[in-house]
């Protein structure tokens, strides 16, 4: 069962064509990892399918109201304090108080942050953000989830960490989400499948295992990180 | 995102902002009105407003109550008629000073943090987070906001009229000789009810204003740190230029009103 559904969605900003005809599907408990160049409309995908941007052309499906986000930089809001920004997640949902206080530490818990509940976003580091961020994500027991670069800036130990939970919510919990990254390392341990966006299309598409032992020109240039290859010079053009 | 972003390089972009702001100042009223905003922030604001406005109005307000009395003074002495001095002050700071002066210090001093705060979360995705949480960013930014501008600034609309007051009679019994009691019984005959309103009427367009444009500014910026700079300048920019027409706008309406309903008034 398709949770998410992108028909040949285009989207332009300022005349300059970002996504062009873009299609994907994402099934129940299936996670897919976008990847590409910076800058080809990998967060674009994300915040049209989150409803954050609206489409020129084309239909996106979404075929629940539980979304949720982990965004690039955190977005947690400075004036509220680590706790207050998971409950947050938690005001449309019908929990007691007790039970939003002992959901939010449950989920700070995962992250290893629960002392810092009563922390503002400011006296944390990066890392530690990023981490409330994910926690936030999750507090609401979304059946979509989108990740924006979700293990940028941690170290290994807490990206694996991240990973499994991410892998947890896919197969345990079946939820159906969407991982933008430039991490080889999260495309291993997380991807089903794996989706190379360049030039505002998708122009690879496939298992994990493919990704990495394939001989398409674009995808062995982002694999092994080569500055000569078609990508760096038709940027450059 | 919104209409803004959509007709970004139209030439007439400032005539979709201000329907855009328009728009945002009746959804967060509705908000208020049906007690549906966030209350927690709705008190930081108003606790804000107070704290970093308050100084900055006494101090203003207090410079400009001792210029204006000297210069009508200057021209009272002239004609030989010092004691209509209350009089003119009071109807001076009163009805245009006391409202004008608080509402540019706010627009300046909370306006600008206000826009340059909701900027930056603009720009850091927080809106789009409160977004994806289902949290509506009128109820959350705009009403307590705009709450606690149209809470306040009456407020300090009112100290600045008492403490421009304070400046006025200082330099009419330091430099006029005038009896302080003399004074203030013609500044008391004067004000009435009617001022009172017309100030605080004022001071809640000010207020309205204020909030309503930093707000919408705020939430349309893009373009990281020069995007935040480039809508604090043009809130306050604009706040100061409505609060400027709306104040000759109601004194216009109130004198061409009273013209026909109460001729001593405008006397």
């Amino acid at each position: 069962m398709n949770l998410i559904e992108v028909k040949n969605v285009t989207k332009s900003f300022d005349k300059q064509l970002v996504l062009d005809s873009i299609s994907l599907n994402v099934q129940k408990g299936e996670c897919v990892v976008v990847v590409g160049p910076s800058g080809v409309g990998k967060s674009t995908l994300l915040r049209i399918i989150a409803g954050l941007e609206t489409v020129d052309s084309g239909v996106v499906k979404v075929a629940t109201d539980k979304v949720s986000m982990v965004f690039q930089g955190s977005a947690l809001l400075n004036s509220y304090t680590v706790g207050e920004n998971i409950e947050l997640a938690l005001d449309h949902q019908e929990f007691t108080k007790e039970e939003k206080k002992e959901k939010i530490l449950e989920n700070l818990k995962l992250t290893g942050l629960e002392k810092y509940v009563n922390y503002f976003p400011d006296q944390l580091s990066g890392g530690q953000r990023k981490r409330v961020g994910f926690a936030r994500a999750i507090a609401s027991n979304p059946k979509i989830i989108l990740y924006d670069e979700p293990t940028t800036g941690l170290d290994p130990i807490l990206s694996t960490l991240i990973e499994d939970y991410m892998n947890k919510l896919s197969g345990e919990f079946k939820v159906a989400s969407i991982i933008v990254t430039h991490q080889l390392s999260t495309i291993k341990r997380t991807a089903q499948r794996v989706a190379l966006l360049y030039k505002g299309k998708i122009i690879w598409e496939g298992t994990p295992g493919e990704f990495f032992k394939s001989d398409d020109l674009y995808v062995k240039q982002f694999v092994n990180a080569e500055v000569n290859g078609p990508i760096f010079s038709e940027l450059l053009e | 995102m919104s209409s803004l972003t959509k007709f970004g390089n139209e030439p007439f972009v400032w005539l979709i902002e201000l329907g855009q702001s328009f728009e945002n100042f009746l959804l967060a009223l509705y908000s208020i009105f049906t007690g549906k905003f966030a209350k927690k922030e709705f008190v930081e604001q108003a606790s804000k407003f107070g704290f970093d406005t308050l100084p900055v109005v006494a101090i203003v307000s207090f410079f400009i109550g001792l210029a204006l009395t000297l210069q009508i003074s200057k021209q009272l002495m002239g004609v030989g008629n010092t004691s209509a001095l209350g009089t003119t002050v009071a109807v001076s700071i009163v009805r245009e000073i006391g409202p004008v002066v608080a509402g540019v210090m706010i627009a300046a001093r909370i306006g600008g943090a206000m826009a340059a705060e909701i900027a930056t979360m603009s720009v850091t995705e927080q809106i789009d987070a409160l977004t994806v949480m289902k949290q509506n960013p009128i109820r959350f930014l705009v009403a307590p906001r705009l709450l606690a501008s149209m809470i306040m600034t009456p407020l300090l609309t009112v100290f600045a009229i008492y403490i421009g007051s304070i400046g006025g009679m200082l330099i009419a019994i330091i430099y006029v000789h005038l009896d302080p009691y003399m004074f203030f019984d013609s500044f008391r005959s004067v004000v009435g009810n009617k001022d009172i309103i017309i100030a605080l009427t004022k001071a809640l367009v000010n207020g309205a204003l204020v909030a309503t444009l930093s707000c919408t500014f705020g939430m349309e910026t893009s373009g990281g740190a020069a995007g935040v700079g480039q809508t604090t300048t043009k809130s306050v920019v604009w706040a100061m230029v409505g609060i400027f027409l709306f104040n000759f706008l109601i004194t216009n309406s109130v004198y061409s009103v009273a013209k026909v309903l109460d001729p001593a008034f405008v006397r």
